[in-house]
């Protein structure tokens, strides 16, 4: 196939056809970017660096959502920590624009309370919607799924209150 | 993400998936097919997108990384040869797998990530014109709101 024949617009829909470049060519090519690079970085303003930050954090939170596994490491209050602290902000101020007891805040950063409907939606606000509180749901939801199904002590307790089961031979 | 086929009138929004290109789908990636020798791109990253509910490989991207510079590089795009020109049937093969590449990017370097590109020189313009790239001197690079651009226009927008 000849793509030299079809019309530049045509081929930038399907393909990017790289240049016939020597391995010296590339190396100053490469050179070159890494120093126009190096000036936008430092001229990057607050705002770009937190939305930058804010987007790798929602990519995380929605490809950890899609995993078939469960990290007890990365439950929501892991990720409610990234959250705020990639704002560079106390946890004091955060509790004060969530409008939740400073505690209450405490309790969900150390996993010792469970949030509730209230919290993701006004998380999915105070970011300004871009992580949605259904994000934040799955989240949680996923960190319930685990904890139902590996709580051995729970589900036994649970076991013992059962009055009658289905006889199942099959 | 979605593709456009354009063998509906007016054309419709078909649902696409990208995911890692395995050992059995490189012996499907011939040169007929894919224009180019994709075995010759087996050291590399490879990603392929297809249609959500078909196993018929529409496009394939490699890559390399540089994490040093925060910076993934596009070696190679290809659409199935049979994808090509005015009469194509899907339209958007490209931009999502750039899309791809800048989400992989944000993914591991944030608020410093950056996708380059060394495309044939007849090409530059319209890689400039369409996907927001910017001159990097003898190569494209998006990074920034340009790159985030790209993530929210063939990855997150719902059509």
């Amino acid at each position: 196939m000849n793509l030299d024949a079809v019309a530049p617009q045509d081929v930038v829909d399907g393909f990017m056809l790289p240049a016939q470049m020597s391995s010296e060519q590339k190396r100053q090519a490469d050179q070159q970017l890494a120093l126009i690079r190096q000036k936008r970085i430092a001229e990057m303003s607050d705002q770009e660096k937190l939305y930058g930050q804010l987007l790798q954090l929602k990519i995380h939170i929605e490809d950890y959502i899609k995993e078939e596994v469960f990290d007890p490491k990365k439950g929501f209050s892991y990720f409610l920590k990234s959250y705020i602290e990639l704002q560079h902000k106390k946890k004091n101020e955060v509790a004060s624009e969530l409008n939740i007891h400073k505690t209450k805040l405490s309790q969900l950063l150390s996993g010792n309370r469970a949030p509730s409907d209230d919290i993701f939606i006004r998380l999915e606000f105070h970011s300004n919607q871009f992580i949605t509180a259904r994000d934040w749901f799955r989240l949680s939801v996923k960190q319930q799924e685990y904890t139902i199904m590996t709580n051995t002590s729970l589900r036994n307790e649970e076991k013992q209150h059962l009055k009658g089961h289905l006889q199942l031979e099959f | 993400m979605y593709l456009f086929n354009n063998s509906d009138d007016p054309p419709t929004a078909v649902e696409a998936t990208i995911e890692p290109v395995t050992a059995s789908d490189l012996k499907k990636l011939t040169k007929k097919d894919f224009v180019f020798n994709w075995k010759d791109f087996a050291a590399t990253e490879l990603w392929k997108l297809r249609i959500a509910d078909s196993g018929i490989i529409l496009g394939v991207m490699s890559l390399t990384y540089y994490p040093l510079e925060y910076r993934i590089e596009i070696n190679l795009i290809t659409s199935r040869s049979d994808n090509v020109g005015p009469n194509k049937q899907y339209d958007r093969i490209a931009g999502c797998l750039i899309a791809w590449a800048c989400r992989l990017a944000v993914k591991l370097y944030g608020n410093l990530a950056c996708v380059s590109l060394k495309p044939k020189t007849r090409l530059v313009r319209h890689y400039q014109e369409k996907y927001g790239m910017l001159d990097g001197g003898q190569q494209l690079y998006v990074d920034g709101r340009p790159l985030y651009n790209l993530i929210q226009t063939y990855i997150d927008h719902e059509p």
